[in-house]
């Protein structure tokens, strides 16, 4: 349950805090050097701005902490207090927030970066050593200044979630404190840029920032492409499918399901882009096959399907096109996405199974020419009956886990269109092609029987 | 002017496997003979240290290798970054350095010899002028304040060192590009400055800090790790275009070779007619993909008759249009499209109708489309497919 009325009081809190803290250093204290403070602060409300880079493990990495880190050196014989608290108040010129006056969360923002910094500087005087500092001096101090930092930061913003939310979401605290491990070398980073300010002067702070935005800057433009790249592509291959009804809109199925059990089964940023891609083209070869063979209703004989079972050739021949495919290209193939029981399966790619299981629960749970959709639940069994010989076991328990956590259903009355209304109720034959073996393995439902013919 | 753009250009160079003892014994013995020369170097001007030295040394080896892949343009090595840094010690010791680590580069390198040594001639010059730049500026900015003068004898030094290296090198005309395509330099020199900046910076008695170098590094690798993802994904991107251009001819409506050979005249005519680089790209595109719509119609086999071309082009016109990036593609593939792109297209598919890929034939084509009916096509892409036929450069291949 959230506390509107609580947190409203917590951030005004916060801010009037740091702000007060503010007035009584200046009081107190000498004032810092307007050049550093305006440099460092306009920095500082930049990386706020920004947003954060997610790495591919999930960790988002913003700059804010080195900057914060850098303020404590630059200010260390000025004001060592005052200056970093000031440049965290900066924190409060966030674009997006100010333009639609979110005032609560500015105020929660620039009060706990001021009050972290002030907090974290405070670590560092009573810490270091009178005279200058050496590279070991500052790589000693660095580590309880941020640690100081990171716990102040991370209670603040925790209070906030649980009065925001009414709730602490466990699986997302644990990764924000694993995350949390990455602001040590930022920190140090950030205290050598403090001393190379102090020694080579101002320019150094936007010489060090220009090339981290220009990268800032070309990666959303790689993410940009890539998102269009794949938008493209689905287009390009649905339109393709067209030709060919009874499929119509399975590769992209096939591509989203493979992403779901790439996400479950923990595939990295770049494993699960081409994961996607290689689903998404796992069939491109079937456009090679003349229509009436894959519109035929009913068994093939054994020469069409051979001449159908060549579009698997083609399959990999234009992934295998692709250097970033290659590596997955058996995914087109039946006889790679077999699982078969191996003692090592260190080494051998996940990705053909994950197709097979993908491809095998569309074919299953969508309407074709020789027969209706099978239900959601009647498919799991089948895959899970199958799994150890046909399919990877943990492929199969990872698409089942990710259908139900998001709720999704699909077999009859969950499709989107159904060409072929007339097609009869037969066996549970798991994937597309198995279907259409001429002397194929017996549908394994007993209830079903083989109505195909 | 020779085509610039094939269509597997961006193919990424495999790294061939390497005899990896007698590489370490090479790199072995080039590495003292480095480390002799530094050493040298530093007798001869004793000023900053010999680590320091040696880790400049290291830095440009390594940043050598690692290259920022940047669209249509040769790649830039991260080294240039390093050696705008280094402009600022001394010019022995710099000419040392640069020249070790440019030689122990070239000897572990596995291109052929000539072209390893033309490389590092190039790198060489390149840094030569831009430490002559930084020399003359220094000379003229004697009187300014200290930051100053050095920003601005390092600024004119590295973007003397990029340019100069970068024509040497050839290929397309990098000054023809508008400045957002410059972003990689402006991240390499901007990292060049810090560098040179941070010279004598924390923990320095009198060279490089060892801490400015971990600095140093992360706006660098940054900038080179985005620039690599955006290198893939267009290569993929391209590579996929390339590799469903193929579906059609192995479904056995297109001749093999068909799109790939229409794809590679487009790029000689559109270079022979000055078309701007983004009507290239879709161009391109659009010429790999003239037959994709053949797919979606009905099959000649079944039908008994095959469709007319107009037919294939709208329909591919019609999928292409669906897409947003390929949109402009289909625009020109669209029978009804009639700018140059769109005629270029034309006659490069219907020359290669004529000589399927045999270059004997090129002649005898071209003359047989000008012979066609008048407004067919367009005269002045049918005199740039004359001086390009001419000029013999459509790779000779058989039918």
């Amino acid at each position: 349950m959230a506390r509107p009325a609580l947190l409203t009081a917590y951030c005004l809190t916060l801010a009037i805090a740091a702000a007060a803290t503010a007035v009584v250093v200046a009081w107190r204290g000498p004032a810092p050097q307007p050049v550093p403070l305006l440099i460092l602060g306009a920095l500082f409300a930049m990386a706020g701005n920004l947003d954060r880079v997610t790495s591919s493990r999930g960790f988002s990495v913003s700059a804010s902490p080195m900057l914060g880190m850098a303020a404590v050196v630059v200010f260390h014989d000025t004001a060592p207090l005052l200056g970093p608290l000031l440049v965290g108040l900066f924190d409060v010129l966030d674009v997006t927030h100010l333009r639609r006056f979110e005032w609560r969360k500015l105020a929660f923002n620039a009060g706990n970066f001021g009050l972290s910094l002030l907090a974290a500087a405070a670590t560092f005087e009573v810490l270091a050593p009178a005279g200058p500092l050496g590279p070991t001096e500052m790589a000693a101090l660095a580590l309880p200044t941020v640690v100081v930092f990171s716990v102040i930061n991370l209670s603040l913003v925790i209070v906030v979630t649980w009065l925001a939310d009414g709730g602490i979401d466990h699986r997302e605290l644990r990764r924000d404190l694993l995350g949390e491990a990455h602001v040590f070398p930022f920190a140090l980073l950030g205290f050598c840029l403090g001393r190379l300010y102090l020694d080579a002067g101002p320019v150094v702070a936007p010489l060090f920032i220009a090339p981290i935005l220009i990268a800032r800057q070309t990666f959303n433009a790689y993410v940009a492409i890539q998102d269009s790249h794949e938008a493209a592509l689905r287009i390009l291959i649905g339109a393709l499918e067209a030709k060919d009804r009874y499929t119509a809109g399975h590769a992209e199925r096939v591509a989203r399901y493979a992403g779901y059990i790439g996400e479950e089964l923990g595939l990295g940023v770049r494993r699960l882009e081409r994961l996607r891609l290689a689903a998404l083209m796992h069939d491109v070869g079937k456009l090679v096959v003349p229509n009436h063979l894959l519109n035929k209703p009913g068994k093939l004989t054994p020469d069409e399907f051979a001449e159908v079972r060549r579009h698997e050739d083609v399959s990999v021949e234009i992934l295998r096109r692709i250097d970033f495919l290659a590596p997955v290209a058996p995914s087109a193939t039946s006889e790679a996405s077999r699982f078969e029981p191996v003692a090592d399966e260190r080494g051998q790619p996940i990705e053909p199974h994950i197709v097979a299981v993908a491809d095998a629960y569309d074919a299953m749970t969508s309407t074709r020419s020789y027969r209706r959709a099978l239900p959601q639940q009647e498919a799991f069994r089948e895959l899970r009956r199958n799994a150890g010989r046909q399919f990877h076991p943990r492929v199969v328990d990872a698409l089942i886990a990710a259908l139900r956590r998001r709720g999704e259903v699909h077999g009859p009355g969950y499709e989107e269109h159904v060409y072929h209304q007339d097609a009869p109720v037969t066996g549970t034959g798991s994937a597309g092609l198995g279907d259409l073996l001429p002397d194929g393995p017996a549908p394994a439902a007993p209830a079903a029987g083989t109505a195909g013919a | 002017m020779t085509a610039t753009v094939r269509p597997d250009a961006g193919r990424p160079e495999r790294r061939r496997v390497r005899n990896g003892a007698r590489v370490g014994v090479r790199v072995g013995a080039v590495g003292m003979c480095g480390a002799a020369v530094v050493a040298a170097a530093t007798w001869v001007v004793p000023q900053p240290t010999v680590a320091t030295l040696a880790l400049l040394a290291t830095a440009i080896l390594v940043g050598e290798t690692l290259v920022i892949r940047v669209p249509e343009r040769p790649p830039l090595p991260l080294a240039t970054a390093v050696l705008i840094g280094a402009l600022r010690i001394p010019g022995m010791q710099l000419a040392g350095v640069v020249a070790a680590a440019l030689v122990v580069h070239a000897l572990c390198d596995d291109t052929p010899a000539r072209d390893r040594a033309t490389r590092a001639a190039r790198r060489a010059a390149a840094t030569a002028a831009g430490w002559v730049a930084f020399a003359a500026v220094q000379g003229v900015a004697g009187t300014w304040p200290d930051d100053l003068a050095v920003l601005a004898a390092l600024g004119a030094g590295g973007i003397v060192l990029i340019a100069v290296d970068e024509r040497l090198r050839g290929g397309p005309s990098a000054w023809r590009l508008g400045h957002r395509d410059r972003a990689a330099e402006l991240a390499l020199l901007s990292s060049g400055l810090f560098l040179g900046f941070g010279y004598r910076g924390v923990g320095a008695d009198n060279g490089i800090g060892a801490w400015v170098l971990p600095l140093f590094l992360v706006p660098l690798l940054s900038a080179w790790y985005a620039f690599d993802r955006l290198a893939t994904i267009r290569i993929t991107y391209r590579q996929t275009i390339a590799a469903l251009s193929a579906v059609p001819e192995l479904a056995g409506l297109a001749r093999p070779g068909h799109a790939q050979r229409v794809a590679e005249l487009c790029g000689a005519l559109a270079a022979e007619l000055d078309l701007p680089q983004d009507r290239i790209q879709y161009l391109e595109a659009a010429a790999l993909l003239h037959h994709l719509g053949h797919l979606c119609l009905p099959d000649p086999r079944e039908s008994g008759r095959a469709p007319l071309p107009a037919e294939v082009a709208a329909k591919g016109a019609e999928i292409l249009r669906q897409t947003e990036p390929l949109r402009p593609a289909g625009d020109l593939l669209a029978p009804d499209a009639d700018d140059v792109a769109a005629q270029v297209l034309r006659v490069a598919s219907a020359f290669d109708e004529l000589t399927t890929g045999d270059a004997s034939l090129g002649p005898v084509a071209v003359e047989a489309l000008r012979s066609g009916p008048g407004y067919l096509y367009d005269p002045l892409v049918l005199d740039a497919l004359d001086r390009v036929v001419r000029r013999g450069e459509l790779r000779r291949r058989g039918a």
